[in-house]
């Protein structure tokens, strides 16, 4: 099946991987132990984290983790009213099991414990000793799943091993952080990054200009995922077998559409204006973008251009405090205007007084 | 003999029905020609926005004969037509949607059933099945067995429609968030050219006006003695729920013409002894019909009124204050247009001077209490934050003291929804805060700060760009001063936005985890990976050699998120609400244009009542 580029290339194996090669030898050294403690593994999207995940356990199973499909689990997480079932999809192997629990919302903690028991309770094939969950976007748990998973991961350990993906660290409840092995995989650089492109470039029989190639990485922000499908929408857009150093990068529509948004902040700080950025707002939601990735990108985009300092710091000042009371409380929008509003505030104040 | 005018007054024709004309043009191309191969229909829509009502006109209009699902006719039909008796409820209901009943020869179970065309047809008309209660148990995914059922179900189903078994079906679905599951789940294999989907949108205000107006009138109800733009308003899109409440409303009206012309709603229920008005004799007269709902329904736009306007009894001593002051200091603003008797009253409340607002200790008190107006409204008190957030910036004149409210409306969301979120157990235990007593009081911390905070109090100048009413009012005859409130989007919003959500995740997993490189629709997803999709697409017209493997279905949606800026969705109401509003204002119905904005121009002054 065809696929994008990004999936196409994915490395299979440690030893293929591009960077971090002393990670790569250390994953290995465990894969061969055959013994593997917990996992945390945390660091920015884009930086390979799934990727080193699947190259270990194929590391450690062999081709059989690879044969993975889809299923749909359910999952009663009440056993008193066992008609009350929430549906879930998984990625299984003969060896592993993967799990997203954000899409599970507001009965994970059942949900996850009652398929890690599953996965448990059927011994390990193959003369392996334990079998793997793996539990990505390990960050959205909500913490009450946190500290049940801390029992379970006790309890289970002859069996079944946990692997946990998160973003950072930080929304993992110390307790776990502590029974889990914790690896960080960082951003690869630029150069690293250009290395990817080029050997993607060539194996796909492209000719990728050296000046092109650095331009992507600047563009990705050491995100190597970004980076391939930037790498192959210039490719698409350009229909030609070699890419000159003079093509123009797209962005991605929310990216414009958040800047047009900054825009209209700067331009004009008047009640008038906040409504319709609210509008604006509303559209943004409407694209399914999360409430805090908003806030987040336009307060970058906001201060882009920003000369004066005490802007910059109020700015990030309200920034996160609204991002706070937004995780708390319930309407979104709010959040966001409240924001927006306190921004035009202060941009206004610090336009009157120079 | 009772009945419902929502079923009595339900339009019989083309012509009656109160949806955007494009929609119904869709629906009508799907049953005018099944020569496109598009053979079944999915209706979504909140309720009450009209979806049985549009096919029910077109069926009538274009001569079908539309038979209605229901899981009851299994027991009858079975003994009709010599069925096996203990036919399941799936195999009823597949034959159903095929249609089988037509084909009396045939046995239901042998499918794929032959095409229409071989056959005779019966002389009856030819039949729309219509379901409109689908039966959720068949996808209900209980473990083991009945899990295995409906999936077993799902292919039966899928198979049939791509055979070609169901000539014409129409599917109403609700906009719940299951029912989207549902629906992708259901038509997760089925070609997608075998189906045509119609979104409904709640029906805009004025539209629900129109309706509620005919129906009255049809009633025989003296005009005005119903407060139709009240009832469309609160609605919030869901016709035949308004329809009942006019109904309620109107009880005990007498039918035969009454001589009082009403000026309509505003001049009735408590503001009626306000002595300027001179209706004392006409509100006296309609006072039983304040009974029902009007004193809600007109509590919430006064409630809105009085808390927004943010006025206060001005200093009684020296120097009377002139209404030159009173009004907006800035010089860009239109001026308000002034009643007559406020210039001259002393003692009345009104917009104050910055200048007499800035210490705050020692500026004029309310001259109410705010609780009890958001007691009055008797709306939700959340309710009534959603509409204040929603029109506050046109009433303020500078962005700090707006920047305040905003802050403190977010301080309040927090604890203030903590209840519906659900507290730590330990707190719910302990019953210390019930979980209502503490949304009242986040509304009003929520409303306090709202008078609090606006020190430059002004009259609105500007309409919101994006208030479904707002626009459609200002493009109207009477210009910007009709009922001029936007109706809150955050429903709407989230609505469409979970309807997506839910959408992208069933055609993400249809597609398969080696599509997109990922299973769910995560936000990672959305954000990294569906961007560059779109774009890929675009670049490639369509034609990108992984990609157009992918479901029609999920492309269009992703086209759909990619276009963010564009606001095509929320704007679309307010299109259609205008477009309408010309047609009124120049066609065959000039009633609901002209008086509408007479009867409620003098909402944004800011009724003085007796509270």
């Amino acid at each position: 099946m065809a696929m994008l580029w990004v999936d196409k290339h994915r490395p299979k194996t440690l030893a293929e991987m591009d960077y971090h090669k002393d990670l790569s030898a250390r994953l290995q050294r465990i894969a061969v132990s055959g013994e593997m403690p917990h996992m945390l593994i945390c660091g920015p999207s884009g930086a390979g984290k799934s990727t080193r995940v699947h190259a270990l356990l194929r590391e450690i199973y062999g081709q059989g983790a690879e044969m993975v499909k889809v299923e749909t689990r359910t999952v009663a997480p009440n056993p008193n009213t066992p008609s009350n079932t929430v549906d879930i999809q998984v990625v299984v192997s003969n060896h592993h099991l993967q799990l997203t629990p954000s899409d599970i919302g507001r009965k994970d903690r059942a949900v996850v414990m009652q398929l890690i028991k599953e996965v448990a309770s059927h011994p390990p094939l193959g003369g392996h000793t334990f079998k793997v969950v793996v539990i990505d976007e390990a960050g959205s748990l909500s913490s009450d799943a946190q500290a049940a998973l801390r029992r379970t991961m006790e309890r289970y350990m002859k069996t079944c091993r946990i692997i946990l993906l998160s973003d950072s660290a930080s929304k993992i409840i110390p307790p776990l952080r502590s029974r889990c092995l914790p690896i960080r995989i960082g951003a690869p650089s630029n150069e690293e990054i250009q290395l990817v492109l080029q050997k993607v470039s060539s194996s796909e029989g492209v000719k990728l200009a050296p000046e092109l190639g650095h331009k992507i990485a600047e563009k990705c922000g050491r995100d190597v995922r970004r980076a391939l499908l930037l790498l192959e929408m210039v490719h698409t857009q350009a229909n030609s077998p070699s890419l000159s150093k003079d093509v123009g990068l797209p962005t991605e529509a929310w990216n414009l559409a958040i800047e047009k948004v900054a825009k209209k902040i700067l331009q004009e700080q008047s009640p008038r204006m906040a409504m319709e950025v609210r509008g604006n707002v509303y559209e943004l939601l409407l694209g399914c973008l999360p409430a805090d990735f908003i806030v987040k990108e336009l307060v970058l985009k906001l201060m882009a251009d920003q000369k004066n300092d005490v802007v910059k710091q109020k700015a990030l000042a309200a920034a996160a405090h609204f991002e706070s009371t937004m995780r708390q409380g319930s309407k979104d929008i709010f959040h966001i205007e409240a924001f927006v509003l306190r921004f035009m505030a202060d941009y206004r104040a610090s336009m009157g007084t120079r | 003999m009772p009945y419902l005018w929502a079923e009595q007054h339900q339009p019989s024709t083309e012509a009656d029905l109160v949806v955007a004309k494009k929609k119904i043009g869709e629906v009508k191309d799907f049953l005018g020609s099944s020569a496109h191969g598009r053979r079944l229909l999915v209706l979504k829509g909140p309720a009450g926005c009209g979806k049985a009502s549009v096919l029910c006109c077109l069926a009538a209009d274009l001569g079908f004969e539309l038979v209605e699902w229901s899981p009851a006719m299994r027991g009858s039909r079975s003994q009709a037509s010599a069925q096996p008796a203990g036919e399941s409820l799936a195999d009823a209901f597949l034959r159903f949607v095929a249609q089988a009943d037509r084909y009396r020869c045939l046995e239901p179970s042998s499918s794929p059933a032959p095409s229409s065309s071989d056959f005779s047809r019966p002389a009856s008309r030819p039949r729309i099945a219509l379901v409109r209660d689908f039966p959720f148990t068949l996808l209900e995914s209980g473990p083991g067995e009945a899990s295995k059922g409906s999936s077993v179900f799902i292919e039966r189903f899928t198979a049939m429609v791509n055979s070609g078994a169901v000539q014409r079906a129409v599917f109403c679905f609700n906009d719940a968030r299951e029912d989207h599951k549902l629906v992708t789940r259901l038509l997760a294999h089925v070609d997608s050219r075998a189906v045509a989907t119609v979104m409904f949108d709640s029906v805009p205000r004025t539209f629900a006006q129109r309706a509620l107006d005919g129906a009255a009138r049809a009633e025989g109800l003296p005009p005005g003695a119903v407060d139709t733009l009240a009832l469309s308003m609160e609605c919030g899109g869901d016709l035949r729920h308004a329809m009942n409440a006019l109904q309620l409303a109107a009880g005990g009206v007498s039918r035969v013409a009454v001589n009082g012309t009403g000026r309509g709603g505003r001049g009735r229920g408590k503001i009626q002894r306000q002595p300027s008005r001179g209706e004392e004799g006409d509100a006296e007269k309609a006072s039983p019909v304040d009974s029902g709902l009007r004193p809600q329904s007109l509590g919430i736009f006064h409630a809105l009124g009085r808390l927004l306007w943010c006025k206060r009894v001005p200093p009684t001593s020296p120097g009377i204050v002139d209404l030159e002051i009173a009004t907006p200091v800035a010089e860009g603003l239109p001026a308000a247009k002034r009643r007559k008797k406020t210039a001259a009253a002393v003692g009345e409340p009104k917009q104050l001077a910055y200048e007499q607002l800035v210490p705050k200790a020692r500026r004029p008190p309310l001259y109410f209490v705010p609780e009890e107006v958001i007691a009055n409204s008797s709306v939700e008190p959340g309710m009534l934050v959603n509409w204040l957030f929603t029109n506050a910036p046109r009433f303020y004149g500078d962005i700090g003291d707006l920047a305040e409210f905003s802050a403190s409306l977010a301080e309040s969301d927090v604890w203030g929804s903590s209840s519906s979120s659900g507290w730590s157990p330990s707190f719910q235990g302990s019953q210390a805060v019930s979980g209502f007593a503490l949304e009242e009081l986040a509304a009003s911390v929520q409303v306090r700060s709202l008078l609090d905070a606006n020190l430059h109090p002004v009259p609105p100048s500007f309409n919101d760009p994006f208030g479904a009413q707002s626009h459609s009012e200002s493009s109207g005859p009477s210009g910007g001063l009709a009922f001029n409130m936007a109706r809150p989007l955050m429903w709407d919003v989230a609505r469409h936005r979970n309807r997506r959500q839910e959408e992208l995740a069933g055609l993400m997993a249809t597609a398969g985890p080696l599509a997109l490189g990922s299973l769910s629709a995560s936000p990672r997803v959305v954000l990294r990976t569906l961007p560059f999709v779109h774009l890929l697409l675009v670049a490639s017209r369509g034609a990108h050699a992984s990609l157009r493997n992918l479901p029609h279905a999920l492309m269009k949606l992703i086209m759909d998120l990619s276009a963010p800026i564009d606001g095509e969705t929320l704007r679309a109401g307010v299109a259609e609400a205008s477009q309408a509003r010309s047609q009124f204002g120049g066609g065959h119905d000039p009633d609901p244009g002209e008086k509408m904005p007479a009867t409620w121009v003098a909402l944004p002054e800011d009724p003085i009542e007796e509270i």
